[in-house]
């Protein structure tokens, strides 16, 4: 029986020519990729490794030099496929005349929702993508992050089983990032597949379970994403104290045949005392962050 | 069909927001300000000339913002991204191809309807010889009585007099007189001065003649002849008499050289009716601009869909030139019986090599192909007061639909063959 898996690619490969036709840059050379149902799976790799090219092959944007990509069990080219799959690009350019309100029933239109359903589709999403003023401006008077934002109602709109995302969260400040992932996390619950790319493992902590990691157009890891990142025999603790515990925790772990390795004081990330100072200045509070 | 018409639209709207497309009323209202400019011997030519001037302007300027921007459009979408996006959607390659071509075709109609209706309200406004134009006709060809093997009626010295037969048309106002065009081709027979003097006259088939006009004209220019219609009455049947009363060269009388003028139209409705004969052409050039823009960036798919709208336009000219060299390799005499106006002769001409006939009947085969561009523009029509007719709007479907139809495709085959990577 053919696999019907949502991504399926078997031995990508992809030389990029020349005008003249001769082969100038090899970015894929024999990728396998499978992602099942459900699954929420991470493209990882530093630039140029390969993540956008094997996303534009699995979108029939691109023709792979050989190897096999296959969307649901069906060639990228074909339409049906694609209905099936919503597409946030890394660099998204939408037409800039359009209104935003617009370019979301554009595209409701293109992936086949209802007449009577398009607007009322495109009005949840300005809402949910923090929007609503802005959907009546056209995308060319659009800041960058909300032109990111409204790329993503674009992937969203036609209820993909898929979300293809390149680089989601890129050019996002935290606190509509974390309403973005929020967005992810809800896709992946209603039962939806997620392939997301990023070079930033931080960006898609949270919401990949699974993950590849490619260099040079070459998998270098595949599995599980917490197994991965895990550090065998280590483990990490945050305990409430100042420095002059530090002596009394290191006792107690030796005295259990362990060792302590580092002990430093514990440090929000810069992206969380930015969502704790926003919001705090949102409610009036002057109270400072919580630890974390 | 949903996302067909999405992709029309969007193009259309995408069209309508392009800087280029604001050039056109600027350009448009310099070739209204030319017509207004327009000077003739009479009023009724300067209006001529004035119509001319901002059709052809009109016209040209549909034309080529059908050409032009659907070439800048898909490759600007590349570069930007968007192309990414349209084209990770459902959407396929061919509704791509094929939207786009309906959305700058209808793109560049709605500009010629606009420039078409301003250009007539202009002119009103503007006085130009309104009340001196004639008022457009229908016509239908007068059929030759006598003609040769060619279907051809030669009026000389030997015989000064030809008859053609035709259907007094329905629609004509009581006293009204018939008007009745001619444009016999011409050869040098006794002198080289081409003033030329006819007389036109109607009347029944056998019988006396109802009435007359005689007409003073250069042979090798079209004229027309205004002939009292007597008694005749609409759908009878009646003869023409074309006599050559003076001048040194021979009419020859082809097939459709003579047209009889039928009931006056509203000139609004014939200006309609040649836009809508100009609609195919502007979908083939839709598809030629999308031709190139389905392979190339925008620079290259300019040039290309400026090349093929220069071939398309300058069909005649290059078929006429192909066909002179394959005639004079045929019949060397040819060249140096050609006589300039002032009746001097061509200087002796090198023979013509075998490379360049050839190259002359490859050239005619492939320009055959083509669509006759003067199908898809009426405006020398218009300005002879010929009303377009549905048989001609016939012919352009026929000419133009089925080769925008092959370009679409072949633009198509291109796009499918693209890899689609924005920057």
């Amino acid at each position: 029986m053919a696999d019907d898996a949502p991504v399926l690619c078997t031995g990508l490969a992809k030389t990029y020519r020349d005008f003249w036709g001769r082969a100038s840059f090899p970015a894929l050379a024999g990728v396998d990729l499978r992602v099942a149902r459900g699954e929420s799976h991470a493209l990882l790799g530093p630039n140029g490794s390969g993540k956008t090219t094997t996303l534009r092959i699995l979108l029939g944007l691109m023709r792979p030099t050989s190897g096999e990509a296959r969307l649901f069990g069906k060639d990228p080219t074909e339409s049906a496929a694609r209905a099936r799959v919503g597409f946030l690009p890394e660099q998204s350019s939408l037409h800039g005349f359009l209104r935003a309100r617009e370019t979301l029933e554009l595209f409701a239109r293109l992936y086949g929702v209802a007449r009577g359903e398009r607007s009322r589709r495109a009005g949840e999403l300005l809402e949910r993508l923090e929007l609503a003023d802005a959907a009546k401006k056209r995308v060319r008077e659009l800041s960058h992050g909300m032109r990111r934002r409204l790329a993503l109602g674009v992937a969203l709109v036609g209820r993909p089983e898929l979300l293809v995302l390149d680089e989601p969260t890129a050019g996002m400040d935290p606190l509509v990032r974390e309403g973005v992932l929020a967005l992810f996390r809800e896709h992946l619950t209603g039962g939806g597949t997620l392939l997301v790319t990023s070079h930033l493992l931080g960006d898609i902590r949270g919401i990949a379970s699974k993950a590849t990691l490619l260099a040079r157009g070459v998998v270098t890891r595949q599995g599980d994403l917490d197994e991965m990142l895990r550090r065998p025999g280590l483990r990490e603790y945050v305990v409430r104290g100042g420095a002059e515990i530090d002596d009394a925790v290191a006792a107690a772990v030796r005295s259990r045949g362990g060792d302590v390795v580092e002990a430093r004081p514990a440090r929000a990330s810069i992206e969380q005392l930015f969502l704790d100072t926003y919001r705090s200045a949102e409610k009036g509070d002057d109270a400072p962050p919580r630890d974390r | 069909m949903t996302r067909l018409l999405a992709i029309a639209e969007i193009r259309l709207r995408e069209g309508l927001a392009a800087r280029l497309v604001w050039l056109v009323p600027l350009a448009f209202a310099v070739g209204v300000g030319a017509a207004l400019w327009a000077q003739g011997p009479d009023p009724a030519s300067r209006a001529a000339l004035a119509d001319r001037v901002v059709l052809w302007t009109a016209w040209g300027l549909a034309f080529l913002v059908a050409a032009i921007v659907p070439a800048l459009g898909m490759p600007a979408d590349v570069r930007t991204g968007a192309a990414q996006s349209l084209l990770a959607s459902p959407v396929s390659r061919f509704e791509v191809v094929l939207g786009g071509v309906l959305g700058y075709g209808a793109l560049s109609t709605l500009l010629l309807l606009a420039m078409a209706g301003a250009s007539t309200l202009g002119m009103q406004i503007a006085g130009v010889g309104a009340a001196e134009r004639e008022p457009i006709r229908t016509t239908t060809a007068a059929q030759p009585v006598g003609a040769n093997g060619a279907g051809v009626v030669v009026v000389d010295s030997a015989s000064p007099v030809a008859a053609f037969r035709f259907r007094v048309p329905a629609g004509l106002r009581r006293g009204e007189l018939l008007v009745v065009r001619l444009s016999p081709e011409r050869r040098v027979e006794t002198s080289f001065n081409s003033e030329t003097v006819v007389i036109v006259a109607a009347g029944r088939p056998g019988g006396a003649e109802a009435g007359s006009d005689r007409v003073e004209f250069k042979a090798g220019t079209e004229f027309a002849a205004h002939v009292p219609l007597g008694d005749l009455r609409a759908g009878e049947e009646a003869e023409l008499a074309v006599r050559r009363a003076s001048g040194g060269w021979a009419l020859d009388f082809i097939p459709g050289s003579v047209e009889i003028g039928g009931a006056r139209r509203f000139y609004a409705l014939g200006l309609f009716e040649a836009a809508l004969c100009a609609v195919p052409m502007l979908l083939l050039l839709a598809a030629i601009g999308s031709l190139g823009a389905a392979r190339f960036g925008g620079p290259t798919a300019v040039a290309l869909a400026a090349f093929l709208f220069l071939v398309c336009s300058g069909r005649g000219l290059l078929l006429d030139a192909a066909q002179y060299i394959v005639r004079a390799a045929a019949d060397p005499t040819l060249a140096q019986n050609e006589v300039h106006d002032d009746g001097h002769h061509h200087a002796a001409v090198e023979p013509i090599s075998p490379a360049r006939v050839a190259l002359a009947k490859g050239a005619i085969a492939v320009f055959e192909l083509l669509p006759r561009y003067e199908t898809f523009d009426r405006t020398d029509a218009l300005v002879e007061r010929r009303a377009p007719v549905w048989g001609d709007l016939a012919r352009a479907a026929w000419e133009g639909l089925p080769a925008a139809a092959l370009v679409t495709a072949l633009a198509w085959m291109l796009l499918r063959r693209r890899e689609i990577a924005p920057g």
